[in-house]
Protein backbone atom coordinates (compact mmCIF):
# COMPACT_ATOMS: atom_id res chain seq x y z
CA UNK A 1 0.00 0.00 0.00
CA UNK A 2 1.30 3.41 -0.88
CA UNK A 3 2.50 5.50 1.96
CA UNK A 4 1.22 9.02 2.15
CA UNK A 5 4.33 10.28 3.90
CA UNK A 6 6.46 9.88 0.75
CA UNK A 7 6.24 11.79 -2.45
CA UNK A 8 6.91 9.10 -5.08
CA UNK A 9 8.29 11.54 -7.65
CA UNK A 10 10.81 12.91 -5.16
CA UNK A 11 11.72 9.39 -4.09
CA UNK A 12 12.29 8.39 -7.72
CA UNK A 13 14.44 11.47 -8.29
CA UNK A 14 16.47 10.54 -5.21
CA UNK A 15 16.95 7.04 -6.63
CA UNK A 16 17.94 8.42 -10.04
CA UNK A 17 20.44 10.82 -8.51
CA UNK A 18 21.74 8.01 -6.25
CA UNK A 19 20.98 10.06 -3.12
CA UNK A 20 18.79 7.25 -1.82
CA UNK A 21 20.93 4.38 -0.69
CA UNK A 22 20.05 1.40 -2.85
CA UNK A 23 22.90 -0.99 -3.68
CA UNK A 24 21.19 -2.97 -6.44
CA UNK A 25 18.82 -1.23 -8.82
CA UNK A 26 17.23 -3.68 -11.22
CA UNK A 27 15.86 -2.36 -14.52
CA UNK A 28 13.45 -4.87 -16.03
CA UNK A 29 12.88 -4.13 -19.67
CA UNK A 30 11.55 -5.80 -22.80
CA UNK A 31 11.71 -5.51 -26.56
CA UNK A 32 8.82 -3.05 -26.47
CA UNK A 33 10.64 -0.60 -24.21
CA UNK A 34 14.31 -1.07 -23.49
CA UNK A 35 16.13 0.35 -20.52
CA UNK A 36 18.61 2.74 -22.10
CA UNK A 37 16.38 5.77 -21.56
CA UNK A 38 16.15 4.90 -17.85
CA UNK A 39 19.94 4.60 -17.60
CA UNK A 40 20.18 8.02 -19.30
CA UNK A 41 17.85 9.40 -16.58
CA UNK A 42 20.30 8.15 -13.94
CA UNK A 43 23.09 10.01 -15.71
CA UNK A 44 21.00 13.17 -16.12
CA UNK A 45 19.85 13.33 -12.50
CA UNK A 46 23.31 12.45 -11.15
CA UNK A 47 24.90 15.17 -13.22
CA UNK A 48 22.26 17.67 -12.14
CA UNK A 49 22.97 16.78 -8.53
CA UNK A 50 26.69 17.28 -9.15
CA UNK A 51 27.71 13.72 -8.37
CA UNK A 52 31.27 12.87 -9.27
CA UNK A 53 30.99 9.13 -9.27
CA UNK A 54 33.22 6.85 -11.27
CA UNK A 55 31.09 4.88 -13.69
CA UNK A 56 32.10 1.35 -14.66
CA UNK A 57 30.14 -0.05 -17.60
CA UNK A 58 30.03 -3.84 -17.96
CA UNK A 59 28.84 -4.53 -21.48
CA UNK A 60 27.64 -7.70 -23.11
CA UNK A 61 25.36 -6.00 -25.61
CA UNK A 62 26.49 -2.42 -26.08
CA UNK A 63 29.36 -1.94 -28.49
CA UNK A 64 29.41 1.87 -28.47
CA UNK A 65 31.06 3.22 -25.34
CA UNK A 66 28.73 5.80 -23.74
CA UNK A 67 30.31 9.23 -23.33
CA UNK A 68 29.65 9.34 -19.59
CA UNK A 69 31.39 6.16 -18.52
CA UNK A 70 34.81 6.13 -16.90
CA UNK A 71 35.68 2.49 -17.53
CA UNK A 72 34.15 0.37 -20.27
CA UNK A 73 34.53 -3.38 -19.90
CA UNK A 74 33.78 -5.48 -22.96
CA UNK A 75 32.64 -8.65 -21.25
CA UNK A 76 31.79 -10.63 -24.37
CA UNK A 77 35.22 -12.17 -24.76
CA UNK A 78 35.93 -12.92 -21.10
CA UNK A 79 35.26 -15.94 -18.97
CA UNK A 80 33.65 -15.42 -15.60
CA UNK A 81 36.81 -15.47 -13.46
CA UNK A 82 38.66 -13.09 -15.74
CA UNK A 83 35.66 -10.76 -15.85
CA UNK A 84 35.36 -10.66 -12.05
CA UNK A 85 39.06 -9.90 -11.71
CA UNK A 86 38.77 -7.05 -14.16
CA UNK A 87 35.68 -5.55 -12.52
CA UNK A 88 37.04 -5.70 -8.99
CA UNK A 89 40.29 -4.08 -10.12
CA UNK A 90 38.31 -0.90 -10.89
CA UNK A 91 36.36 -0.88 -7.63
CA UNK A 92 37.51 0.08 -4.11
CA UNK A 93 37.75 -2.71 -1.55
CA UNK A 94 34.54 -3.27 0.38
CA UNK A 95 36.44 -2.91 3.65
CA UNK A 96 37.88 0.52 2.79
CA UNK A 97 36.60 3.13 5.22
CA UNK A 98 36.70 6.02 2.82
CA UNK A 99 36.57 5.62 -0.92
CA UNK A 100 35.19 7.34 -3.97
CA UNK A 101 31.66 6.32 -4.85
CA UNK A 102 31.29 4.05 -7.89
CA UNK A 103 28.38 3.32 -10.14
CA UNK A 104 28.39 0.00 -11.98
CA UNK A 105 26.11 -0.27 -15.02
CA UNK A 106 25.49 -3.83 -16.21
CA UNK A 107 24.10 -4.53 -19.66
CA UNK A 108 22.67 -7.11 -19.25
CA UNK A 109 22.32 -9.78 -16.58
CA UNK A 110 20.76 -12.21 -19.08
CA UNK A 111 24.28 -13.07 -20.19
CA UNK A 112 25.43 -14.20 -16.75
CA UNK A 113 24.69 -17.84 -16.02
CA UNK A 114 22.19 -18.53 -13.24
CA UNK A 115 24.80 -20.47 -11.31
CA UNK A 116 27.10 -17.42 -11.25
CA UNK A 117 24.57 -14.69 -10.67
CA UNK A 118 24.70 -14.49 -6.87
CA UNK A 119 28.48 -14.63 -6.80
CA UNK A 120 28.67 -12.00 -9.54
CA UNK A 121 26.51 -9.52 -7.66
CA UNK A 122 27.90 -10.19 -4.20
CA UNK A 123 31.49 -9.70 -5.34
CA UNK A 124 30.69 -6.30 -6.82
CA UNK A 125 28.48 -5.15 -3.95
CA UNK A 126 30.12 -2.87 -1.40
CA UNK A 127 29.18 0.25 0.58
CA UNK A 128 30.95 2.35 -2.05
CA UNK A 129 29.14 0.99 -5.03
CA UNK A 130 25.69 1.16 -6.60
CA UNK A 131 24.74 -1.30 -9.32
CA UNK A 132 22.30 -0.47 -12.08
CA UNK A 133 21.57 -3.73 -13.83
CA UNK A 134 19.36 -4.38 -16.84
CA UNK A 135 17.50 -7.65 -17.30
CA UNK A 136 15.39 -8.40 -20.38
CA UNK A 137 12.14 -9.96 -19.21
CA UNK A 138 11.16 -11.54 -22.51
CA UNK A 139 14.39 -13.46 -23.02
CA UNK A 140 13.96 -16.82 -21.35
CA UNK A 141 16.37 -18.23 -18.87
CA UNK A 142 17.74 -21.25 -20.74
CA UNK A 143 20.42 -22.47 -18.44
CA UNK A 144 18.10 -22.85 -15.47
CA UNK A 145 17.63 -26.53 -16.15
CA UNK A 146 21.32 -27.26 -16.31
CA UNK A 147 22.71 -25.95 -13.04
CA UNK A 148 25.23 -28.60 -12.08
CA UNK A 149 24.15 -30.36 -8.95
CA UNK A 150 21.37 -27.81 -8.59
CA UNK A 151 18.09 -28.60 -7.05
CA UNK A 152 15.00 -28.39 -9.19
CA UNK A 153 13.54 -26.10 -6.56
CA UNK A 154 16.18 -23.49 -7.13
CA UNK A 155 14.50 -20.24 -8.26
CA UNK A 156 15.00 -18.92 -11.75
CA UNK A 157 17.18 -15.92 -12.43
CA UNK A 158 14.43 -13.33 -12.51
CA UNK A 159 12.93 -14.42 -9.19
CA UNK A 160 16.37 -14.40 -7.64
CA UNK A 161 17.13 -10.92 -8.94
CA UNK A 162 13.81 -9.51 -7.81
CA UNK A 163 14.51 -10.89 -4.36
CA UNK A 164 17.99 -9.39 -4.18
CA UNK A 165 17.27 -6.00 -5.73
CA UNK A 166 16.67 -3.07 -3.41
CA UNK A 167 14.95 -1.05 -6.10
CA UNK A 168 13.10 -2.48 -9.09
CA UNK A 169 12.26 -0.34 -12.10
CA UNK A 170 9.87 -2.34 -14.25
CA UNK A 171 9.75 -0.54 -17.58
CA UNK A 172 6.68 -0.74 -19.75
CA UNK A 173 5.51 0.71 -23.01
CA UNK A 174 3.12 3.64 -23.25
CA UNK A 175 0.97 3.19 -26.30
CA UNK A 176 0.80 6.10 -28.67
CA UNK A 177 -0.80 4.78 -31.84
CA UNK A 178 -4.19 3.22 -32.41
CA UNK A 179 -3.12 -0.24 -31.25
CA UNK A 180 -4.18 -1.56 -27.88
CA UNK A 181 -1.95 -3.57 -25.58
CA UNK A 182 -3.40 -6.92 -26.66
CA UNK A 183 -2.73 -6.19 -30.32
CA UNK A 184 0.82 -5.10 -29.55
CA UNK A 185 1.46 -8.29 -27.57
CA UNK A 186 0.02 -10.42 -30.34
CA UNK A 187 2.20 -8.71 -32.95
CA UNK A 188 5.27 -9.08 -30.75
CA UNK A 189 4.54 -12.76 -30.19
CA UNK A 190 4.42 -13.23 -33.95
CA UNK A 191 7.48 -11.02 -34.33
CA UNK A 192 5.64 -8.66 -36.66
CA UNK A 193 7.13 -5.68 -34.87
CA UNK A 194 4.61 -2.80 -34.73
CA UNK A 195 5.50 0.86 -34.94
CA UNK A 196 5.53 3.01 -31.82
CA UNK A 197 7.77 0.91 -29.55
CA UNK A 198 10.67 2.33 -27.55
CA UNK A 199 9.18 5.77 -27.06
CA UNK A 200 10.59 8.74 -25.20
CA UNK A 201 7.57 8.58 -22.90
CA UNK A 202 7.04 5.36 -21.02
CA UNK A 203 5.63 3.81 -17.88
CA UNK A 204 7.58 2.67 -14.91
CA UNK A 205 6.51 0.47 -12.03
CA UNK A 206 8.79 1.64 -9.28
CA UNK A 207 9.36 -0.65 -6.29
CA UNK A 208 11.54 0.66 -3.51
CA UNK A 209 12.38 -1.66 -0.65
CA UNK A 210 12.90 0.24 2.59
CA UNK A 211 15.35 -0.79 5.28
CA UNK A 212 12.43 -1.76 7.49
CA UNK A 213 11.46 -4.44 4.98
CA UNK A 214 8.43 -2.54 3.76
CA UNK A 215 8.31 -1.98 0.04
CA UNK A 216 6.74 1.00 -1.66
CA UNK A 217 5.22 0.52 -5.06
CA UNK A 218 4.19 3.21 -7.49
CA UNK A 219 3.29 3.54 -11.16
CA UNK A 220 4.87 6.52 -12.84
CA UNK A 221 4.91 8.03 -16.29
CA UNK A 222 8.38 9.15 -17.39
CA UNK A 223 9.00 11.72 -20.09
CA UNK A 224 12.66 11.32 -20.94
CA UNK A 225 12.70 14.40 -23.19
CA UNK A 226 11.80 16.88 -20.47
CA UNK A 227 12.89 14.65 -17.56
CA UNK A 228 9.42 14.92 -16.09
CA UNK A 229 7.94 12.24 -13.89
CA UNK A 230 4.25 11.95 -13.07
CA UNK A 231 2.53 9.61 -10.70
CA UNK A 232 -0.12 7.39 -12.23
CA UNK A 233 -2.88 6.13 -10.01
CA UNK A 234 -2.53 2.41 -10.00
CA UNK A 235 -5.53 0.29 -10.76
CA UNK A 236 -6.33 -0.55 -7.17
CA UNK A 237 -6.47 3.09 -6.15
CA UNK A 238 -8.47 3.92 -9.24
CA UNK A 239 -11.04 1.28 -8.45
CA UNK A 240 -11.39 2.54 -4.92
CA UNK A 241 -11.91 6.05 -6.07
CA UNK A 242 -14.35 5.22 -8.78
CA UNK A 243 -16.25 2.98 -6.35
CA UNK A 244 -16.82 5.87 -3.97
CA UNK A 245 -17.37 8.31 -6.76
CA UNK A 246 -20.74 9.80 -7.64
CA UNK A 247 -22.84 8.21 -10.27
CA UNK A 248 -22.75 9.92 -13.60
CA UNK A 249 -25.91 10.69 -15.59
CA UNK A 250 -24.73 8.33 -18.34
CA UNK A 251 -24.94 5.39 -15.96
CA UNK A 252 -28.65 5.97 -15.44
CA UNK A 253 -29.63 6.47 -19.04
CA UNK A 254 -31.88 3.92 -20.67
CA UNK A 255 -32.57 2.04 -17.43
CA UNK A 256 -36.16 3.16 -16.92
CA UNK A 257 -38.72 5.45 -18.47
CA UNK A 258 -38.38 7.72 -15.43
CA UNK A 259 -35.86 10.47 -15.31
CA UNK A 260 -33.36 9.37 -12.68
CA UNK A 261 -30.75 11.98 -13.57
CA UNK A 262 -30.12 15.20 -11.72
CA UNK A 263 -30.05 18.50 -13.52
CA UNK A 264 -27.35 21.04 -12.77
CA UNK A 265 -29.82 23.27 -11.03
CA UNK A 266 -30.93 20.40 -8.81
CA UNK A 267 -27.32 19.53 -8.05
CA UNK A 268 -26.60 23.08 -7.03
CA UNK A 269 -29.62 23.16 -4.75
CA UNK A 270 -28.58 19.83 -3.26
CA UNK A 271 -25.10 21.11 -2.54
CA UNK A 272 -26.48 24.13 -0.73
CA UNK A 273 -28.54 22.20 1.77
CA UNK A 274 -26.91 22.54 5.15
CA UNK A 275 -26.85 19.12 6.71
CA UNK A 276 -27.55 18.95 10.47
CA UNK A 277 -24.47 17.04 11.40
CA UNK A 278 -22.29 19.68 9.73
CA UNK A 279 -23.87 22.33 11.97
CA UNK A 280 -23.19 20.17 14.98
CA UNK A 281 -19.54 19.98 14.06
CA UNK A 282 -19.16 23.73 14.14
CA UNK A 283 -20.51 23.88 17.69
CA UNK A 284 -17.11 24.44 19.27
CA UNK A 285 -15.08 22.14 21.36
CA UNK A 286 -16.57 19.63 23.72
CA UNK A 287 -20.23 18.93 24.21
CA UNK A 288 -22.46 20.69 26.65
CA UNK A 289 -25.99 20.18 27.78
CA UNK A 290 -27.89 23.36 28.19
CA UNK A 291 -30.89 22.95 30.35
CA UNK A 292 -33.35 25.70 30.66
CA UNK A 293 -35.89 25.52 33.38
CA UNK A 294 -39.42 26.06 32.49
CA UNK A 295 -41.94 27.60 34.78
CA UNK A 296 -43.60 24.31 35.71
CA UNK A 297 -40.35 22.59 36.61
CA UNK A 298 -40.19 21.58 40.20
CA UNK A 299 -36.53 21.68 41.10
CA UNK A 300 -35.20 21.34 44.57
CA UNK A 301 -31.60 22.49 44.90
CA UNK A 302 -31.06 20.56 48.12
CA UNK A 303 -32.15 17.24 46.74
CA UNK A 304 -28.94 15.45 45.60
CA UNK A 305 -30.90 13.00 43.42
CA UNK A 306 -32.60 15.67 41.44
CA UNK A 307 -29.80 16.46 39.04
CA UNK A 308 -31.08 17.55 35.68
CA UNK A 309 -27.73 16.56 34.13
CA UNK B 1 4.94 22.53 -50.04
CA UNK B 2 7.46 22.53 -52.80
CA UNK B 3 7.20 18.99 -54.07
CA UNK B 4 4.72 16.19 -54.44
CA UNK B 5 4.95 13.54 -51.76
CA UNK B 6 7.54 11.03 -52.90
CA UNK B 7 7.14 7.41 -52.08
CA UNK B 8 10.83 6.77 -51.80
CA UNK B 9 12.37 4.53 -49.23
CA UNK B 10 13.36 6.78 -46.35
CA UNK B 11 14.63 5.29 -43.10
CA UNK B 12 16.11 8.23 -41.21
CA UNK B 13 15.12 11.79 -40.44
CA UNK B 14 17.72 13.22 -42.85
CA UNK B 15 15.66 11.64 -45.66
CA UNK B 16 18.28 9.00 -46.29
CA UNK B 17 18.58 5.23 -46.21
CA UNK B 18 22.13 5.11 -44.85
CA UNK B 19 23.11 8.50 -43.38
CA UNK B 20 26.64 9.78 -43.89
CA UNK B 21 26.92 10.29 -40.10
CA UNK B 22 27.26 6.54 -39.66
CA UNK B 23 30.54 6.49 -41.52
CA UNK B 24 32.26 9.46 -39.89
CA UNK B 25 33.94 7.63 -37.06
CA UNK B 26 35.03 4.00 -37.02
CA UNK B 27 34.40 3.77 -33.25
CA UNK B 28 30.65 3.82 -33.74
CA UNK B 29 28.71 0.78 -34.83
CA UNK B 30 25.05 0.41 -35.69
CA UNK B 31 22.97 -2.70 -36.15
CA UNK B 32 20.08 -3.03 -38.61
CA UNK B 33 17.70 -5.94 -38.17
CA UNK B 34 15.69 -7.10 -41.16
CA UNK B 35 13.06 -9.75 -40.48
CA UNK B 36 10.99 -11.46 -43.11
CA UNK B 37 8.75 -14.45 -43.77
CA UNK B 38 9.27 -17.24 -46.26
CA UNK B 39 6.60 -15.67 -48.45
CA UNK B 40 8.23 -12.24 -48.38
CA UNK B 41 11.82 -12.75 -49.43
CA UNK B 42 14.17 -9.86 -48.68
CA UNK B 43 16.51 -9.96 -51.70
CA UNK B 44 15.11 -6.73 -53.17
CA UNK B 45 15.62 -4.95 -49.85
CA UNK B 46 19.17 -6.26 -49.49
CA UNK B 47 19.87 -5.02 -53.03
CA UNK B 48 18.34 -1.64 -52.24
CA UNK B 49 20.51 -1.27 -49.13
CA UNK B 50 23.68 -2.18 -51.07
CA UNK B 51 22.67 0.23 -53.81
CA UNK B 52 22.05 2.98 -51.28
CA UNK B 53 25.50 2.38 -49.86
CA UNK B 54 27.47 1.96 -53.07
CA UNK B 55 25.58 4.20 -55.47
CA UNK B 56 24.22 6.73 -52.99
CA UNK B 57 20.51 5.96 -53.37
CA UNK B 58 18.29 2.90 -53.90
CA UNK B 59 17.75 3.46 -57.63
CA UNK B 60 16.13 0.11 -58.38
CA UNK B 61 13.08 0.95 -56.27
CA UNK B 62 10.21 2.64 -58.05
CA UNK B 63 12.28 2.65 -61.23
CA UNK B 64 13.93 5.87 -60.19
CA UNK B 65 15.79 7.68 -62.91
CA UNK B 66 19.23 6.44 -62.12
CA UNK B 67 21.67 9.20 -62.57
CA UNK B 68 25.01 7.78 -63.67
CA UNK B 69 27.19 7.09 -60.75
CA UNK B 70 28.72 10.00 -59.01
CA UNK B 71 31.92 8.76 -57.54
CA UNK B 72 30.70 7.71 -54.14
CA UNK B 73 33.16 8.14 -51.32
CA UNK B 74 31.85 5.20 -49.37
CA UNK B 75 31.78 2.05 -51.26
CA UNK B 76 32.24 -1.43 -49.95
CA UNK B 77 29.68 -4.06 -49.00
CA UNK B 78 30.18 -7.60 -47.77
CA UNK B 79 27.28 -10.03 -48.12
CA UNK B 80 27.31 -13.39 -46.39
CA UNK B 81 24.55 -15.93 -46.55
CA UNK B 82 23.78 -19.21 -44.84
CA UNK B 83 20.83 -19.85 -47.11
CA UNK B 84 21.80 -18.68 -50.60
CA UNK B 85 24.82 -19.39 -52.72
CA UNK B 86 27.14 -16.79 -54.13
CA UNK B 87 25.53 -16.48 -57.58
CA UNK B 88 22.17 -15.59 -56.08
CA UNK B 89 23.60 -12.24 -55.03
CA UNK B 90 26.14 -11.73 -57.80
CA UNK B 91 23.50 -12.11 -60.54
CA UNK B 92 21.10 -9.65 -58.97
CA UNK B 93 23.80 -7.12 -58.13
CA UNK B 94 25.12 -7.34 -61.70
CA UNK B 95 21.64 -6.55 -62.98
CA UNK B 96 21.69 -3.40 -60.89
CA UNK B 97 25.02 -2.46 -62.45
CA UNK B 98 26.87 -2.37 -59.16
CA UNK B 99 30.60 -2.63 -59.91
CA UNK B 100 31.88 -6.00 -58.79
CA UNK B 101 34.85 -4.52 -56.96
CA UNK B 102 32.44 -2.74 -54.64
CA UNK B 103 31.09 -5.86 -53.00
CA UNK B 104 32.20 -9.23 -51.78
CA UNK B 105 29.94 -12.23 -51.36
CA UNK B 106 30.77 -14.94 -48.82
CA UNK B 107 29.12 -18.28 -49.39
CA UNK B 108 28.29 -20.08 -46.14
CA UNK B 109 26.01 -22.56 -47.84
CA UNK B 110 27.94 -24.71 -50.31
CA UNK B 111 29.66 -27.55 -48.46
CA UNK B 112 29.52 -25.43 -45.33
CA UNK B 113 28.88 -28.20 -42.83
CA UNK B 114 31.62 -30.41 -44.25
CA UNK B 115 34.27 -27.74 -44.52
CA UNK B 116 33.50 -25.51 -41.57
CA UNK B 117 31.54 -27.37 -38.92
CA UNK B 118 32.20 -31.09 -38.79
CA UNK B 119 34.57 -32.18 -36.02
CA UNK B 120 35.39 -28.70 -34.89
CA UNK B 121 34.82 -27.20 -31.47
CA UNK B 122 32.27 -24.35 -31.24
CA UNK B 123 34.68 -21.53 -30.51
CA UNK B 124 36.87 -22.51 -33.47
CA UNK B 125 33.91 -22.56 -35.88
CA UNK B 126 32.92 -19.04 -34.87
CA UNK B 127 36.51 -17.80 -34.85
CA UNK B 128 37.07 -19.13 -38.40
CA UNK B 129 33.89 -17.47 -39.61
CA UNK B 130 34.99 -14.16 -38.13
CA UNK B 131 38.36 -14.51 -39.82
CA UNK B 132 36.61 -14.84 -43.19
CA UNK B 133 34.89 -11.52 -42.58
CA UNK B 134 38.12 -9.88 -41.47
CA UNK B 135 39.71 -10.96 -44.75
CA UNK B 136 36.76 -9.63 -46.76
CA UNK B 137 36.52 -6.26 -45.02
CA UNK B 138 39.20 -3.93 -46.36
CA UNK B 139 41.16 -2.14 -43.66
CA UNK B 140 40.89 1.34 -45.07
CA UNK B 141 38.73 3.23 -45.75
CA UNK B 142 36.49 2.19 -42.88
CA UNK B 143 33.19 2.46 -44.71
CA UNK B 144 32.07 -1.11 -45.12
CA UNK B 145 28.60 -2.42 -44.51
CA UNK B 146 28.22 -6.10 -43.73
CA UNK B 147 25.02 -7.97 -44.52
CA UNK B 148 24.59 -11.42 -43.05
CA UNK B 149 21.66 -13.59 -43.97
CA UNK B 150 20.20 -16.02 -41.44
CA UNK B 151 23.05 -16.39 -38.94
CA UNK B 152 20.47 -18.01 -36.65
CA UNK B 153 20.99 -21.21 -38.65
CA UNK B 154 24.24 -21.63 -36.73
CA UNK B 155 22.13 -22.38 -33.66
CA UNK B 156 20.77 -25.41 -35.50
CA UNK B 157 24.00 -26.38 -37.20
CA UNK B 158 26.43 -26.16 -34.34
CA UNK B 159 25.83 -28.59 -31.54
CA UNK B 160 25.21 -26.98 -28.15
CA UNK B 161 25.50 -23.39 -29.34
CA UNK B 162 23.40 -20.94 -27.31
CA UNK B 163 22.15 -17.51 -28.34
CA UNK B 164 24.44 -15.81 -25.83
CA UNK B 165 27.49 -17.65 -27.12
CA UNK B 166 26.57 -16.80 -30.71
CA UNK B 167 26.17 -13.15 -29.74
CA UNK B 168 29.32 -12.94 -27.67
CA UNK B 169 31.64 -14.85 -29.96
CA UNK B 170 30.30 -13.95 -33.38
CA UNK B 171 27.68 -11.21 -33.79
CA UNK B 172 29.12 -8.61 -31.39
CA UNK B 173 32.76 -8.99 -32.60
CA UNK B 174 31.48 -8.78 -36.18
CA UNK B 175 29.57 -5.60 -35.39
CA UNK B 176 32.78 -4.12 -34.02
CA UNK B 177 34.53 -4.75 -37.31
CA UNK B 178 32.20 -2.58 -39.37
CA UNK B 179 30.14 0.59 -39.03
CA UNK B 180 26.91 -1.02 -40.09
CA UNK B 181 25.93 -4.63 -39.66
CA UNK B 182 22.67 -5.74 -41.24
CA UNK B 183 21.28 -9.01 -39.92
CA UNK B 184 18.59 -10.56 -42.12
CA UNK B 185 16.52 -13.25 -40.41
CA UNK B 186 13.53 -15.38 -41.18
CA UNK B 187 11.01 -15.03 -38.36
CA UNK B 188 8.74 -17.93 -39.34
CA UNK B 189 9.52 -19.71 -36.09
CA UNK B 190 7.26 -17.25 -34.25
CA UNK B 191 4.36 -18.07 -36.48
CA UNK B 192 4.28 -21.83 -36.31
CA UNK B 193 1.17 -22.82 -34.41
CA UNK B 194 1.78 -24.70 -31.19
CA UNK B 195 5.36 -25.48 -32.03
CA UNK B 196 6.99 -27.44 -29.29
CA UNK B 197 8.56 -25.04 -26.83
CA UNK B 198 11.76 -26.98 -26.73
CA UNK B 199 15.04 -25.63 -25.51
CA UNK B 200 16.05 -25.20 -29.13
CA UNK B 201 13.14 -23.04 -30.24
CA UNK B 202 13.43 -20.81 -27.17
CA UNK B 203 17.13 -20.48 -27.95
CA UNK B 204 16.19 -19.32 -31.46
CA UNK B 205 13.56 -16.92 -30.16
CA UNK B 206 16.03 -15.50 -27.66
CA UNK B 207 18.42 -14.82 -30.51
CA UNK B 208 15.80 -12.81 -32.42
CA UNK B 209 14.77 -10.89 -29.33
CA UNK B 210 18.33 -10.07 -28.28
CA UNK B 211 19.15 -8.95 -31.82
CA UNK B 212 16.13 -6.66 -31.83
CA UNK B 213 17.23 -5.15 -28.51
CA UNK B 214 20.72 -4.49 -29.87
CA UNK B 215 19.50 -3.06 -33.17
CA UNK B 216 18.62 0.58 -33.66
CA UNK B 217 16.26 -0.01 -36.58
CA UNK B 218 14.04 -2.90 -37.56
CA UNK B 219 12.71 -3.45 -41.06
CA UNK B 220 10.10 -6.15 -41.18
CA UNK B 221 8.66 -7.69 -44.31
CA UNK B 222 5.33 -9.37 -43.84
CA UNK B 223 2.70 -10.77 -46.15
CA UNK B 224 -0.67 -9.06 -46.12
CA UNK B 225 -2.92 -10.27 -43.32
CA UNK B 226 -5.62 -10.90 -45.88
CA UNK B 227 -3.40 -13.19 -47.90
CA UNK B 228 -2.26 -12.02 -51.30
CA UNK B 229 -3.32 -9.39 -53.75
CA UNK B 230 -2.36 -9.02 -57.38
CA UNK B 231 -0.93 -5.57 -56.91
CA UNK B 232 0.69 -5.99 -53.47
CA UNK B 233 3.34 -8.51 -52.44
CA UNK B 234 3.63 -7.52 -48.82
CA UNK B 235 4.29 -4.75 -46.37
CA UNK B 236 7.54 -3.24 -45.20
CA UNK B 237 7.39 -1.73 -41.75
CA UNK B 238 10.16 0.53 -40.51
CA UNK B 239 10.40 0.67 -36.72
CA UNK B 240 12.80 1.86 -34.06
CA UNK B 241 14.92 -0.88 -32.52
CA UNK B 242 15.88 -1.27 -28.88
CA UNK B 243 19.13 0.72 -28.97
CA UNK B 244 19.91 4.37 -29.60
CA UNK B 245 21.53 5.48 -32.84
CA UNK B 246 25.29 5.85 -32.39
CA UNK B 247 26.81 8.81 -34.19
CA UNK B 248 29.94 10.78 -33.27
CA UNK B 249 28.28 14.18 -33.05
CA UNK B 250 25.05 15.01 -31.33
CA UNK B 251 22.85 14.95 -34.40
CA UNK B 252 19.13 14.76 -33.97
CA UNK B 253 19.01 11.82 -36.30
CA UNK B 254 16.14 9.45 -35.65
CA UNK B 255 14.36 6.59 -37.35
CA UNK B 256 11.34 7.60 -39.43
CA UNK B 257 8.77 4.98 -38.52
CA UNK B 258 6.68 4.19 -41.53
CA UNK B 259 4.82 1.44 -43.30
CA UNK B 260 5.01 0.76 -47.01
CA UNK B 261 3.26 -1.68 -49.26
CA UNK B 262 5.45 -3.14 -51.93
CA UNK B 263 4.92 -4.90 -55.21
CA UNK B 264 7.74 -7.12 -56.31
CA UNK B 265 7.81 -7.91 -60.01
CA UNK B 266 10.33 -9.68 -62.15
CA UNK B 267 12.37 -6.61 -63.01
CA UNK B 268 11.42 -4.06 -60.40
CA UNK B 269 10.00 -3.36 -56.98
CA UNK B 270 7.57 -0.55 -56.31
CA UNK B 271 6.91 1.03 -52.95
CA UNK B 272 3.74 2.78 -51.81
CA UNK B 273 2.93 4.46 -48.55
CA UNK B 274 0.35 2.64 -46.59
Amino acid sequence: MASSSHNPVILLKRVFSLTENSPLILCLDSMAQTSYRVVEEFMYQSKKKGNEWSIVYISFETVNKPSWCTQFIDATQMDFVHLMRQITSYLPAASATQAKKHMVVIDSLNYIATEHITRFLSEIASPHCTMIATYHKDITDDDHAVIPGGSSNYPDKLTLLQFMATTILDIDLTLTGDLDIEEVNELLNEFRIPRGLNNDVFQLRFVNKRKSGRSLEYDLMIDSNNHEYNLLLNTEQEEQESGNGLETPEMLQGLTTFNLGTSNKQKLAKDQVALPFLEAQSFGQGGAIVYQYEKDDDYDEEDPYEDPF
Amino acid sequence: MSSVQRQDLVLFSDQSVLPAHFFQDSNFHNLFFVTHRSSTQPLWLINALIEAHVLGSPNSLNEASSSPLSSSTRSHAVVASFIHEQNHFINSLNKLKIPSNNYHVLDFLSDFVITSILNKPRHKILRDLLAKFSAAIPNAPADTIVIIEQPELLLSLVNGLTYSELNNAFITPLLKQCQILIIVSNSDIFNIDDFDVSLHSSNLQNFYKSTFIKSMINLNLNPLKTGFAKDVTGSLRVCRGGSPIATPSNTNLHVVENEYLYLHEKESTKLFYR
